[in-house]
């Protein structure tokens, strides 16, 4: 299959996935569109809410129009990081000897909803940090390979709600986009309110294997970026690092820390999907300032003069996309 | 064409429109700096005196700039990424351009993928238009660089503020520039009319045309011009003093005064000078001065009356017509028997006759002219024979009145006369008599006594090529006579032209108002001049007065003595009653009114006391240094000055 096939076939998955989820959820197209965005770049999502906005039925659904193994974790304060890995448990072979014996955790699935992670404790909270950038797991000394495509789905109430724990910097860098699900407006309301007190059944179709999207994510990973581009997603990650030379204002007031290099990488990876689903075949600045917002907001630090301020990571990011100039030659008096 | 042909393409038509985007902004911007340029200049030059080379240079570097803008964006050279960038930014094509020139031009070797963008930026390079991307127009700062040529123009008519003492060393910078450009000229032609002879007078010639080269260049002020002027002047008067002690050119000197045209022209060339003259006259030579003044009298009453000549329809007019008609013939008659060619009086009949009475005027004037003309003409025949009179009949009378020129032409004559084989022995002793009567007046004239005595022994001998010897030796001794006396006119000149410029720098008037220091304005007698003690028996007319300044604007009061027209009861008028009481000043107060140099000065005083005084003491020192204040005077004036200074 020739480049050309194979990014039309990509486009149909897309657009047959949005069709099928959108059967079921009202509105919320960003968190669709990011969600999926996120799927094809192979990356892992965290939604934060508040409590039914659609979240977990957004992950349910999609697990029925992916024809992949699912597994729900419903994270509670007593939540053990065994209950979500597994354990060894000692039984009797046939042979009348005691052995050990892995009983698996709900994480050996390929589509995982950890749902209401910040209910957890950050120890289990952790559980998960080997699962989602290894795509394996440690338990007692043995390395045991998840099952590809791998990809975990985290809800979570806003960290002001009360019984919650904040995740830890390195779990929230472990995810790749971290969406902000907001309420519905009024035609959206009506909607999910007729669809789910009027009884009616909708059906969804499973549209793509776990071979076809893992081929689907290779695929992206060939779309070209230019240097001039890169050197755009590049600038602003550097943007981010208060008290550098590439550091804005606004940078040094309100952050403590600035993004990692997952947040180049992930502003490259959603933008080629972003690219080709937009059905072009090069990475263009729209495609990585589009992304900013859901792929740093969760790599900023604030400080406690932007907290006392009531300043947000995305206020910030947006100073810096507005700040940060495009292409530094092409947008020079000459043009 | 291939897709990279296509791209190519494209971007090579942006780059060249980029360019003139670029030349075109640049030139505004060139344009509005160079605008705020000239404001800034005439800001400046409007409140201080900045020099106007200075304005024109800035204007020259405010009109370059756009140019200079112009050509920069025109010049400028582009990237071909960079312009594929710019095309991607200005089209919205979402960078498809500038990732597949990218990819066309990497060394990367050609993958579907590359080809796959390369196609799709071809398929949108296709439909865009660079010559229609951003169109020529003036932009934003083209509207404040009108406000500032606005502003720059509005201030071209608010008027110079300069102070007075700015404005005064102008003045003297002007005028001493011109003192110097004419001190210059006038040595120069001096010297190549009449070369100096003599190294002493060259060197002093040249340092006078040095000084005035100096002044020409304008970097001197007032008071070391007029103290460099009147060092010089100082200098050549000692020169001049030391040649002037000589008997020979004293006396030389007293009968070029008397007798300027014997002294120094030969028989021969007046001689010339007079029969070109009389041929010039022709039949008129013989007219009398008085018979000029007849003719001219009588033409002025001619021209008068055809001025008031009334219409020739009158009875009064035809017979007034009858009679001008009469006094021209009789004015034809008396010139014609004076010998004078005046055709214009014929032709000024012809005009009458045919009632054209201002072509008649024109002709009568015309007439007048021309009879000016011939009276001057025979005027100068009169007094050349007067000259030619004066001249000395004997070698002896010729050097007893210091007629050098007329002694040597004697001299060369008996020279000729003894090389010659025919002289008679009667001859012989008539030359060796006169030698012998201009001994005792030759002695003036260092050796040549000696010269003359020994030719009159070796003639009186018979030895007459040794006679010859020593009268040509006679003659080289006057000549070197005559050339001391030309130097020391040089030298004279000289000093004039520095006494004039000393006059000039000092009392601010250009060069050529000051003709002749210590003279009129009309030139005739030396002492006139105002400040200088030349000659105190000449005395200032009212037409001198009258000639010097113009005074038309003036209305004054009737200044007749008292009794011969009512002037009221007596008193005096409001604005002649004196407010102040003489010795007594306010300091910035109203000054009293002065008289200086003939004109009433009133107003406030706005020179402080030391400078007033520091004027007056640099014009007195001009005065004593141009030797017009009597010696007697000198030690009281100078003192009068430095008291003054204390």
């Amino acid at each position: 299959m020739n480049p050309e096939e194979k990014i039309l076939q990509f486009r149909e998955t897309h657009e047959a996935l949005r069709k099928e989820i959108g059967k079921v959820i009202v509105g919320q197209d960003a968190i669709v569109d990011g969600t999926l965005n996120a799927l094809f770049a192979n990356g892992h999502v965290l939604l934060e809410g508040v409590p039914g906005l659609g979240k977990t039925l957004l992950v349910r659904t999609l697990s029925q129009v992916l024809d992949l193994s699912f597994n729900r974790i419903q994270f509670t304060p007593d939540l053990m990081p065994a209950d979500i890995l597994g354990t060894n448990m000692v039984h009797e072979t046939d042979d009348g000897k005691r052995a050990f014996e892995f009983l698996h955790g709900p994480i050996f699935s390929h589509l995982v909803l950890a749902d209401e992670i910040n209910r957890a404790t950050p120890k289990t909270q952790s559980a998960l940090l080997e699962a989602m950038q290894e795509r394996s797991v440690t338990v007692g000394g043995e390395i045991r390979k998840l099952d590809l495509p791998f990809f975990v789905l985290a809800t979570q109430n806003p960290i002001d709600q009360e019984g919650t724990y904040p995740l830890p910097e390195a779990q929230l860098d472990r995810f790749f986009y971290k969406l902000l699900v907001d309420y519905p407006d009024a035609d959206e309301l009506s909607e999910v309110v007729s669809r789910t007190t009027e009884g009616i059944k909708v059906d969804v179709k499973r549209v793509v294997d776990g071979s076809t999207l893992l081929e689907l994510q290779q695929l992206v990973q060939q779309v070209p970026v230019a240097s001039h581009v890169k050197d755009y997603a590049v600038r602003l990650v550097l943007a981010t690092h208060p008290n550098t030379e590439t550091a804005l204002d606004i940078t040094n007031q309100f952050l403590r820390f600035g993004s990692s290099p997952r947040g180049a990488q992930t502003l490259l990876l959603g933008a080629k999907v972003r690219a080709l689903t937009e059905g072009r075949f090069n990475v263009s600045y729209d495609d990585i300032a589009a992304l900013s917002l859901p792929a740093l907001r969760h790599r900023l630090i604030l400080n406690f003069e932007a907290e006392a301020e009531g300043v947000t990571s995305d206020s910030v990011l947006n100073t810096i996309l507005a700040e940060v100039p495009r292409d530094i030659s092409a947008s020079s008096p000459a043009s | 064409m291939s897709e990279k042909q296509v791209i190519d393409a494209k971007i090579q038509a942006a780059t060249r429109q980029r360019k003139l985007l670029l030349g075109w902004r640049c030139m505004w911007r060139g344009l509005l700096v160079g605008v705020c340029l000239w404001l800034v200049a005439l800001v400046v030059f409007k409140v201080a005196p900045i020099s106007h080379s200075t304005l024109i240079w800035v204007g020259f570097a405010g009109l370059a700039l756009p140019v200079g803008g112009l050509i920069y964006g025109l010049a400028k050279r582009f990237a071909v990424g960079d312009t594929a960038r710019w095309l991607d930014l200005k089209t919205g094509l979402k960078e498809r351009l500038g990732t597949a020139v990218e990819l066309a031009d990497g060394k990367a070797a050609r993958t579907d993928w590359s080809d796959l963008v390369l196609r799709d930026a071809a398929l949108a390079a296709r439909q865009i238009e660079p010559g229609k991307l951003i169109p020529l127009r003036v932009p934003r700062m083209g509207h404040w660089t009108l406000l500032v040529l606005v502003a720059c123009v509005g201030l071209g008519f608010v008027p110079e503020h300069r102070s007075q003492a700015y404005l005064d060393q102008q003045r003297d910078a002007v005028i001493i520039e011109d003192v110097g450009r004419n001190l210059d000229a006038l040595t120069k032609l001096q010297v190549e009319m009449s070369p100096p002879h003599f190294e002493s007078t060259e060197e002093s010639l040249e340092s006078v045309q040095e000084l005035g080269r100096k002044l020409k260049r304008g970097k001197l002020v007032r008071d070391e011009a007029l103290a460099k002027l009147s060092s010089l002047a100082e200098q050549l008067r000692d020169q001049s003093s030391k040649l002037g002690q000589a008997q020979t050119l004293k006396k030389l000197q007293q009968m070029a005064t008397a007798s300027p045209g014997a002294a120094q022209q030969s028989t021969t060339s007046m001689q010339r000078q007079l029969d070109e003259l009389k041929q010039s006259l022709g039949d008129a030579q013989h007219t009398k001065p008085e018979q000029f003044d007849t003719l001219k009298s009588k033409m002025d009453a001619i021209k008068n009356a055809a001025a008031g000549l009334p219409s020739a329809d009158s009875p009064e007019g035809k017979q007034a017509r009858q009679q001008l008609e009469k006094s021209m013939a009789d004015l034809a008659k008396m010139a014609d028997q004076m010998g004078l060619e005046l055709p214009n009086i014929d032709e000024a009949l012809q005009a009458l006759e045919s009632s054209d009475i201002d072509q008649f005027l024109k002709n009568l004037s015309l007439a007048g002219e021309d009879l000016q003309r011939i009276a001057e003409l025979a005027e100068a025949m009169r007094n050349l024979q007067m000259q030619m009179a004066e001249v000395g009949k004997t070698l002896g009378e010729q050097l007893e009145k210091g007629q050098v020129p007329a002694a040597l032409e004697s001299l060369q004559e008996m020279i000729t006369k003894l090389d010659s084989a025919l002289l008679a022995p009667e001859q012989l002793e008539r030359m060796i008599q006169e030698l012998q009567e201009a001994l005792e007046p030759a002695e003036s004239f260092g050796d040549c006594s000696s010269c003359l005595s020994g030719a009159r022994d070796k003639a009186k001998v018979g030895d007459k090529a040794g006679a010859s010897k020593s009268l040509a030796e006679a003659a080289e001794q006057l000549k070197k006579v005559l050339q001391q006396m030309d130097d020391m006119q040089n030298m004279m000149a000289a000093l004039h032209n520095l006494e004039r410029a000393q006059l000039a720098v000092g009392n601010c008037q250009t060069f050529g108002s000051c003709k002749s220091p210590g003279a009129g304005a009309s030139n005739k007698k030396p002492g006139g001049g105002v400040g200088t003690w030349g000659n105190d028996s000449y005395q200032l007319t009212p037409d001198d007065l009258a000639q010097r300044w113009d005074n038309s604007g003036f209305s004054r009061p009737n200044m007749d003595a008292r009794g011969n027209t009512d002037r009221g009861d007596g008193t005096v008028p409001e604005d002649l009653v004196s407010t102040r009481i003489k010795g007594k000043l306010n300091p910035n107060g109203s000054m009293p009114s002065i008289t200086l140099r003939g004109v009433s000065i009133t107003g406030n005083s706005k020179v402080q006391f030391q400078n007033a005084v520091s004027a007056a003491q640099s014009d007195a020192r001009n005065a004593l240094n141009q030797d017009k204040v009597p010696q007697a005077y000198r030690g009281t004036v100078r003192n009068y000055f430095d008291d003054l200074k204390q």
